[in-house]
């Protein structure tokens, strides 16, 4: 085979004057800049590119644009692997290596071809009838099996070194489409003096231009379309975006579109493989023009059939002869110009018009010696491997060919018109479905429009353009000259949805290319019931591939119609939804991939942690310390050493990621007596106090401390998981509830770094660095509240205890937060003060029979907690009135309780249940369960916190603690869940 | 008593983004930064005389504005805001909490796009607004100053916000 | 989808959180509704094929909670109004 044999000498769009040498299947081959790689394949003879989904049968290049079902490639190698990549869209660069899918061992001899031989075993929903006995060989062979075989390309296991990039784009009219319509709305837009944006999905501008021989006031149409796109790109109000589709259409105007900035150069590390749009628009012109469709006959799928548009494409824009002795099998005369267009490259054109000749207005522009056959189709062509014969029907005459150009009809391409739900009309003059109501903010021009006499495209976008932009507001300064096109025959279309009668194999006359789809299936599913748009597509997967059955749905609907005797308008369409055509996961995730996915939160204190060894836990989107293992220390025994040095002496943790509230005003003490359980308005100032918030329903939300710093100045603690859901919550209750108390409030989060203080030394600690203020214990008693300055910087010191021991939380404006902490770990030295993280605190505030996060579930109420003597019975507050709720106040509620196994060195999980009865499983035998599970050093074996059916009634019971996913079951007892200093004399010392 | 230590940036130790043509990156450091949240019933004398005293104040919401000062402190501010204010407004320090990253040049509204869908180019000058890049809450502030921008981010959120504009550049 | 939010203008879906039925009001004397006007307070909700005012705080923003009028079929908006009621004068 020579070098690019089907090139033709002249013509065509593509640089000439260099070659580039490019890759398929491991064959050397050369190309032009300019080519995409179908359009270089042809150019050296290829036309076999992949087989089929299910048969494997050999398939070819089938068009020239996104809607390619049969040249599907796998692009590059490694990371860079990119499987089902159609052919058609890929521009070839220097180097491009490609390869065809879905065979084995070889494209030209695929050993699942067998599979075409089996095809009475595999017809549509085979699956729900065949595979089914013995029941065992499912799971063992036959959907492994399957499996294997599904599929079309193959993804790498490795990670894709490109990157990708996110942006956001404001217009005021979005144009999708820059062929003749879409050009000349933008142009109309733009000299309003609207913002336009427009994007394209090909390399250039032109649209369908770029493949017609057609003249536009005296010159070539492609080069016609490039002088508007110049002028387009010199306007500041314009943005032009080529290599772009814009995939998916979402509410509020929003567009989600993805650019191919860097597929076609060779890939280098600066240049961002993709860049995914979100795009902000008022108004929507759909130029998305239309995309033709097969006829339906027995072997339509063989390599050497294509779209009659797509050739002529293939002729006028790449300068290639995809064949030299053509069939042109149509319903309409638009593929007469590619008789034309073929018969002027060389290639002898027979036409098979399925149209009597009195209802052809095209035959004109053919050349003479073209021969034409009216009134008839071809039933059938021959040729496995590549096509070699036509056979027509009802003539029976035969036909040699090498290439078989078909044309059913064009399809307006409506899916942005209808993605935010608006349903298409079925047109029957034009034998289309229309988008009738597109709303306010949308309109169609052109193909997508179903108008198709060039000069009307052109006046139709026009003014769609000048519409859109009165939309806007920017009324149009006038009309400006249209230009003119060469006249050219009218559609004309007679429906033809499948060849009729003599069909010899209605399994081979294919529908759905893609998913090997046939007229047979659609036959079946019709018989079995399924006859319905809805139901056939998900029966026989016709349109589920991934071109989502561009070139299958229409005739479907026509062939679906017709089985059931009904006109189409009554058949409906399926949905169509985002996304349009495949967008790679890498352009949706942009930047935000690995460390980047999303944010981490450090404290002021996060550097001294990372130094000193620290190991981290999420908590949120936090980082904070889980424990600062020593050396040859493991997680247990940190944290055992790390409780134990608190509760023997002094230890210090960081607990900056507490919500902090700052409170205002006189109806402060006011507002949180309506917000919490307990009463704050009245306490005096420089105190703390515990407080628990309800949600409306009576359940517990949140606890934390609430200070009050002056008269009307306050100061709240939430827990870190719930503090932006507390202030949303205050700020609901101040903005709807009670617009009228005299309250200001913010977050001050960020604003302080927090740390806690905590055992028996740490008084002495504190001492040796608080300065201004005297922390005695009658000074400075349980619960006061303080102010002093450490190491130069101002500390708020409220003596607070979450551990049990003695204990103060330091506060400090968290630009001094590392300082102050490293004050006090200096001044701690002579006692050996150790840093302790989440863990040990999780530890010693089980020991103390603290609830937290685990108890606070949102099905547990003040009184399950045991906390129902904090609740006021004299004011309102959130949840004080569901409290009281018959189902809320029984004996038998999960009420919390402590545990701890009967076996001294037996362990149990969080979340096991406590059973009665050994043995004896089932959702109704559960008396409660395990909400936190740690090991106490304190008391030297494990204890929990549990939720107990009556469980204060039920002290010094035993029960199993029941985990059958460890396949555990361990005997507890129930005890008060305060294990240590019951009475709290250590924090009040 | 030892002196006052100078507050620790959340960026020490992390690099700053390279400057680039037609686009500066660079942290302001100490700038104040107090909320207030009006009453109700009262709204607040004129504002106007604040910018020439060295403080920027903007409506953020309803009832509520962000001001910032590079020339006076927390107590400075405050001060100089209570005499326009008077009782009508609870003033909050937000200055530890957050840090101001001010980016400025003509790439600065293309950068920004990157991370956000606000049509930033229509933000009135010398306004500012709170929304979210990247999951990130931020308060963007619009110059005078043609192309200079001031973003406000909260201090935990800091290296990650850098990491985004570095990638964003 | 934008939400209108009236003091910053239109703003992403994703700058705000949804807060649920706007039509139910708390019982403007919490101490002596019954417990049919609780439960239906807080349990009872109309689920409308078609306008549905609701409430959204535009936590990502101002932070102001909003009152927005929705068609449950097609998301377009018709109103969005502050929660908080105006008459005190605190728009400056």
């Amino acid at each position: 085979m020579s070098r690019q044999s089907n090139r033709l000498h002249q013509g065509g769009l593509i640089d000439r004057t260099r070659e580039i040498s490019f890759t398929f299947d491991g064959r050397a081959l050369t190309a032009h800049p300019g080519d995409t790689l179908s359009s270089a394949l042809l150019a050296n003879g290829i036309h076999l590119t992949g087989r089929s989904f299910k048969y494997h049968r050999p398939r070819g290049i089938y068009t020239a644009g996104a809607e390619e079902p049969n040249a599907l490639v796998t692009l590059g190698n490694g990371g860079r692997t990119a499987p089902n990549t159609p052919a058609t869209m890929v521009e070839v660069y220097e180097g491009l290596e490609a390869h065809s899918q879905n065979r084995w061992p070889s494209l030209k001899f695929d050993l699942l071809a067998v599979n075409s031989l089996l095809k009475p075993f595999f017809p549509a929903g085979f699956y729900y009838k065949t595979f089914m006995w013995p029941r065992s060989f499912w799971y063992r062979l036959y959907e492994p099996m399957i499996r294997r075989a599904a599929g079309l390309g193959t993804l790498a296991n490795e990670s894709d070194p490109d990157h990708y990039e996110k942006a956001h784009a404001q217009c005021d009219v979005l144009i999708v489409g820059a062929g003749p319509a879409g050009l000349m709305a933008a142009r109309e837009a733009a000299h309003s003096g609207t913002s336009v944006l427009l994007a394209d999905d090909h390399s250039f501008p032109g649209g369908h231009l770029t493949g017609e021989a057609i003249e536009i006031d005296g010159q070539p149409c492609a080069p016609w379309a490039a002088g508007i796109s110049d002028e387009l790109k010199d306007m500041e109000n314009v943005r032009l975006i080529q290599r772009t589709t814009v995939y998916g259409r979402y509410d509020g105007m929003t567009f989600g579109a993805v650019e191919r900035v860097g597929d076609h150069l060779v890939p280098d590390s600066a240049t961002p493989r993709q860049r995914s749009w979100t795009i902000h628009a008022k108004q929507l012109i759909n130029a998305t023009g239309a995309i033709e469709r097969p006829l339906v006959f027995t072997g339509n799928d063989r390599p050497g059939v294509m779209l009659a548009g797509a050739a002529r494409v293939y002729v006028n824009r790449f300068g290639v002869l995809p064949g030299r002795n053509v069939v042109v099998f149509t319903n309409n005369d638009d593929a007469y110009r590619t008789a034309r267009d073929l018969s002027q490259a060389g290639a002898t054109v027979t036409l098979v018009d399925s149209r009597a000749e009195e209802k052809v207005s095209a035959r004109g522009i053919l050349p003479e010696h073209v021969e034409v056959h009216f009134g008839q189709c071809i039933s059938k062509v021959k040729g496995r491997s590549h096509v070699h014969r036509a056979m027509l029907a009802p003539s029976g005459t035969e036909l040699d060919c090498d290439l078989v150009c078909v044309s059913g009809g064009w399809t307006p391409s409506l899916h942005l018109l209808s993605h935010v739900g608006h349903r298409p009309i079925w047109d029957e003059a034009r034998t289309c479905f229309l988008m009738k109501e597109p709303g306010n903010d949308a309109r169609a021009a052109g193909g997508a429009a179903a108008t198709f006499d060039l000069n009307e495209v052109l006046s139709e976008g026009a003014k769609a353009g000048r519409a859109a932009a009165k939309s806007c507001g920017h009324g149009s300064p006038g009309n400006s000259k249209l230009p003119k096109a060469e006249n050219l025959p009218a559609y004309a279309l007679e429906p033809l949805w499948r060849v009729p009668g003599s069909v010899s194999r209605a399994d081979a006359a294919f529908v759905d290319l893609q998913n090997d789809v046939t007229v047979a299936d659609l036959e079946l599913a019709q018989r079995e019931g399924f006859g319905h748009a809805e139901h056939a597509k998900r029966y026989t997967t016709l349109g589920m591939a991934t071109d989502q059955g561009k070139l299958a749905n229409m005739n479907a609907l026509g062939i679906l119609a017709e089985l059931q005797g009904c006109p189409i308008a009554e058949t409906g369409t399926t949905t169509f939804r985002p996304l349009t055509a495949p967008v790679a996961f890498g352009a949706i995730a942009g930047q935000t991939r690995g460390k980047a996915f999303r944010p981490v939160r450090h404290s002021a204190m996060h550097h001294w942690h990372e130094i000193h060894n620290a190991v981290f836990t999420h908590a949120g989107l936090w980082m904070r310390p889980y424990y600062y293992p020593r050396k040859g220390e493991d997680f247990a025994a940190a944290v055992k050493r790390e409780v134990l040095s608190v509760r023997s002496s002094v230890g210090m943790v960081d607990v900056s990621t507490l919500g902090k509230i700052e409170l205002k005003g006189p109806d402060a003490g006011v507002f949180l007596d309506r917000l919490y359980i307990n009463s704050f308005s009245r306490m005096r100032v420089n105190r703390a106090r515990y407080g628990v918030m309800l949600r409306e329903d009576g359940m517990v939300f949140d606890d934390g401390t609430v200070s009050r710093l002056g008269p009307d100045h306050y100061f709240i603690t939430v827990t870190t998981a719930n503090a932006s859901a507390v202030m949303q919550h205050m700020e609901f209750c101040h903005q709807v509830h009670w617009p009228q108390l005299d309250v200001q409030f913010c977050t001050v989060s960020e604003a302080w770094a927090a740390m806690a203080v905590a055992g028996p030394n740490s008084r002495d600690v504190l001492a040796r660095t608080v300065k201004g203020l005297k922390l005695d214990n009658d000074t400075f008693p349980f619960m006061a509240v303080g102010e002093g300055t450490i190491a130069g910087a101002p500390a708020r010191i409220f003596r607070i205890s979450f551990s049990g021991e003695l204990a103060y939380e330091v506060y400090t404006p968290a630009g001094f937060g590392a300082g102050v902490w490293e004050a006090i770990m200096e001044a701690g030295k002579p006692d050996g003060i150790t840093s302790y993280g989440t863990e040990a605190m999780t530890v010693m505030r089980t020991e103390k029979g603290h609830v937290a996060g685990p108890e606070l579930d949102g099905r547990t109420t003040a009184a399950d907690l045991g906390l129902g003597q904090m609740m006021s019975t004299r004011k309102d507050f959130i949840g004080r009135w569901m409290t009281d709720r018959s189902g809320l106040a029984g004996k038998d509620r999960l009420q919390l309780v402590g545990l701890k196994p009967v076996r001294v060195d037996e362990t149990f999980h969080m979340g096991a249940h406590l059973v009665n009865d050994q043995g004896v499983t089932g959702v109704d035998v559960s008396q409660g369960h395990i909400t936190t599970s740690v090991y106490s050093p304190t008391c030297g074996h494990f204890i929990g916190l549990a939720l107990l059916r009556s469980g204060r009634a039920r002290s010094g019971e035993q029960l199993y603690a029941v985990s059958p996913l460890h396949d555990e079951s361990v005997t507890v007892e129930v005890v008060n869940p305060v294990f240590t200093d019951p009475n709290g004399e250590k924090m009040r010392g | 008593m030892a002196d006052k230590p100078t507050p620790q940036s959340p960026l020490k130790r992390h690099s700053q983004p390279a400057p680039q043509p037609g686009l500066s990156v660079e942290e302001v450091p100490g700038m104040t930064q107090v909320q207030v949240i009006l009453r109700k019933h009262k709204g607040p004398g004129p504002l106007e005389g604040l910018a020439k005293d060295g403080v920027s104040i903007c409506t953020t919401g309803p009832g509520e504005f962000w001001a910032f000062s590079e020339q006076h402190d927390t107590h400075g501010t405050e001060k100089r805001l209570g005499k326009v204010l008077g009782e009508s407004a609870s003033l909050f320090d937000q200055s530890h909490g957050r840090l101001v990253l001010r980016i400025e040049g003509p790439g600065a509204l293309e950068v920004l796009a990157r991370g956000t869908p606000l049509d930033l180019a229509k933000m009135p000058a010398a306004s500012a607004t709170h929304t979210v890049i990247e999951h990130i809450p931020v308060l963007i502030a619009r110059h005078r100053t043609t192309g200079r921008y001031d973003i406000s981010v909260p201090r935990s959120y800091a290296v990650s916000f850098i990491a985004w504009l570095a990638e964003a550049i | 989808m934008r939400i209108p939010c009236p003091w910053c203008g239109d703003r992403p879906l994703s700058e705000f959180t949804y807060g649920g039925d706007a039509s139910k009001k708390r019982p403007k004397h919490p101490e002596k509704a019954s417990a049919e006007a609780w439960l239906d307070y807080v349990y009872l909700r109309d689920n409308p094929a078609g306008k549905h005012t609701e409430y959204w705080h535009h936590s990502g923003g101002c932070r102001a909670w909003l009152k927005v009028t929705r068609d449950t079929r097609s998301h377009e908006i018709s109103k969005a109004v502050l929660a908080r009621p105006q008459s005190d004068g605190a728009r400056s």
